[in-house]
């Protein structure tokens, strides 16, 4: 019962344990997300949604519906993604995109992608990188929300290794067009 | 060392029985809390654009209830391991002579370190924040009204003043209906007036938090803190081992101040509405056996501390005297003074046995709070926010709650029972010298 100088030493031994246990278990349990790993070809979900990359192409420029070029510059080029969304459900979420492929990431020019219940939305996601180090990039959707609690990504490996990239720098089209609006096919 | 691991045992194992036994009632208490939390969150969040001040009834009966459900529990197991028959009977007289061990009573004296705990630790900014977001969702209204925006409090004439009248009459309801209630049979006057100390407190709380971002928004941009920035970049400059001597205490503190919260601050605050579960007079009990006074001068003590006081000269004065003092201040020593007894019970119940308490609460604390959380999520896989907000309270809160906080409240009567057993056994102690002697 006294407070003897034993006891304290003991005391305060098992208190700071616990101190360091509660920051170990507080950085191990940060909320994170969940990743589905989803190889070049196959679907991911997102709640409702089936998410596919149907393609992807290299190309030096890009141009709207109006025929206006943009072009990508010196040791740049746009890495084309077309991308379906399948929504059978009800959701309605925006989704949103990024690229990373040698420890960077990268920002679509416009990320958000289409999605409306009911629909398959193909959307064209052109993403300015550096064509050269493009092996071993990942593709990934997520929905763009405010508040998160443990949401989901949808991670697609694009396949893209040496044989696979100088393929694509070979058939890449000189220009491709980036419609406004997704296309839309009811289900 | 051995000591420690005994101690550790005997809190586990007296745990592990008093929840087995008390398994179903406990569960009926917590599903119960989970039920009303669940309830008043939809409807506060219905009624929250037609009234702030029903949204607050809603929001503080509802905290109420939980502490009621909580109050429960510890009583029941309080009961079960023995922890009411330490007290010895001319105690528990003058206890029931003082209305000291009644329902409503308990739940005015705990609420105190109740919302300490749940405005120290954010518990009251979870579930504000959780019922502007319900308000949002049921409404469909983006602009939804919160709790905040209702109360943010305006120092300026005329909001801050009418919030002041407001807390003036809170004060002065709540100190009748507890006058009331020791002064008649009905009981429902102790109920009422622990409601009003929880608005009371719920309302101080908020005005609290809406003053501290007000004045420190205002600080901002002042000559003040223009001298207070010059300052600090001339000790930068001029002092710059001083200067990284206090970033290194101030990074250093944003550390290990929410850590030593959690694993010493909020077992001793749970620790005390343990004990104040048990009444006010049990406290001071404790404190005086701790202090080494014999169990029954002890217990004489508290009886003749409670005797009527005739201190002579003109009665009317007096008792005007008297009953002034008593309705200002008697809260300090009804409320006030108890909680920080049962607070400080836990820090001289020696170290082993804050460390053993400390040690089993973080455990659990951690188990309900970070680690079980957090594998339900994953259990469940990623979702949308819309989907968490449907479902988590059901499918991860109260899983969680169920599992967790009935073995948390069981551990924290059985430490009590403990303590109690151990000051008693230190007055026993001294009561033997004396008779030796």
């Amino acid at each position: 019962m006294r407070m003897t100088w034993p006891n304290i030493v003991v005391g305060v031994v098992w208190v700071t344990l616990m101190a360091v246990l509660t920051q170990v278990t507080m950085q191990m349990t940060q909320p994170g997300e969940d990743v589905i790993e989803v190889e070049m070809g196959g679907s991911g979900r997102i709640e409702d949604a089936e998410i596919k990359v149907t393609q992807i192409q290299l190309t030096s420029a890009i141009e709207d519906e109006m025929g206006a070029q943009n072009p990508c510059g010196e040791s740049c080029a746009f890495l084309v993604a077309t991308v379906e969304v399948t929504d059978h459900g009800r959701t309605n979420l925006p989704l949103t995109t990024s690229l990373e492929y040698a420890g960077l990431e990268a920002q679509p020019t416009s990320s958000v992608i289409g999605q409306q219940a009911g629909y398959a939305i193909t959307s064209t996601v052109p993403i300015a990188v550096d064509p050269s180090r493009l092996e071993g990039a990942r593709f990934s959707v997520w929905p763009l929300e405010d508040l998160e609690v443990y949401p989901r990504r949808v991670t697609f490996d694009l396949g893209i290794d040496r044989v696979e990239l100088q393929r694509l720098a070979a058939e890449a089209p000189p220009s491709i067009e980036v419609p406004v609006s997704p296309t839309r096919r009811p289900l | 060392m051995a000591d420690f691991a005994a101690l550790v045992r005997r809190l586990v194992t007296g745990t592990a029985r008093a929840w087995w036994v008390l398994l179903p009632q406990l569960m009926i208490l917590q599903l119960l809390q989970w039920l009303v939390t669940e309830l008043s969150f939809r409807f506060a969040s219905l009624v929250i654009d037609i009234s702030g001040w029903l949204a607050l009834g809603v929001f503080g009966l509802s905290i109420l209830i939980v502490l009621a459900m909580v109050v429960l529990q510890m009583r029941l197991v309080s009961n079960h391991v023995g922890g009411r028959r330490l007290i010895p009977a001319d105690l528990r007289l003058v206890q029931a002579r003082v209305h000291d061990d009644e329902f409503g009573r308990f739940l005015g004296l705990t609420i105190l370190p109740f919302l300490c705990i749940y405005g120290a630790f954010g518990e009251i900014d979870r579930r504000m924040q959780r019922l502007s977001q319900e308000s949002v969702a049921i409404q469909d209204v983006l602009a939804g009204v919160t709790l905040t925006q209702q109360f943010s409090i305006d120092p300026l004439w005329p909001k801050g003043a009418f919030l002041l009248l407001v807390l003036l009459v809170l004060f002065a309801v709540r100190r009748s209906l507890e006058f009331a209630n020791e002064s008649t049979t009905f009981r429902g006057f102790g109920y009422l007036a622990a409601f009003a100390e929880c608005m009371f407190m719920l309302l101080i709380i908020m005005i609290l938090r809406e003053l501290y971002s007000t004045t420190e928004m205002s600080f901002r941009g002042t000559r003040m803190a223009a001298w207070v920035e010059a300052v600090g970049e001339w000790i930068v400059s001029h002092m710059a081992p001083v200067a990284s001597l206090i970033d290194m205490v101030a990074s250093g503190m944003t550390i290990i101040w929410p850590l030593v919260s959690v694993v010493l601050l909020l077992p001793a605050l749970w620790f005390a509405l343990a004990g104040l579960v048990h009444g006010s007079k049990v406290i001071s009990l404790a404190d005086l056996w701790q202090a080494g006074v014999s169990p029954k001068m002890a217990v004489r003590a508290l009886v003749r501390r409670q005797a009527p006081v005739d201190a002579g000269g003109s009665r009317t004065v007096r008792h005007v005297v008297l009953t002034v003092q008593e309705l200002l201040f008697g809260d300090l020593d009804d409320k006030y003074i108890p909680a920080a007894q049962a607070v400080r019970l836990a820090f001289r119940g020696g170290a082993l046995f804050l460390a053993a308490l400390s040690v089993l609460h973080t455990l659990l604390h951690l188990l309900g709070e970070e680690i079980l959380p957090w594998l339900m999520v994953r259990l469940l896989g990623g979702h949308v926010y819309d989907f968490w907000f449907r479902f988590a309270p059901m499918f991860v809160d109260l899983p969680v709650e169920l599992l967790i906080e009935p073995v948390r409240i069981t551990l924290l009567s059985v430490a009590f029972a403990e303590c109690l057993r151990r000051v008693r056994d230190v007055s026993e102690n001294v009561r033997n010298q004396e008779a030796t002697a």
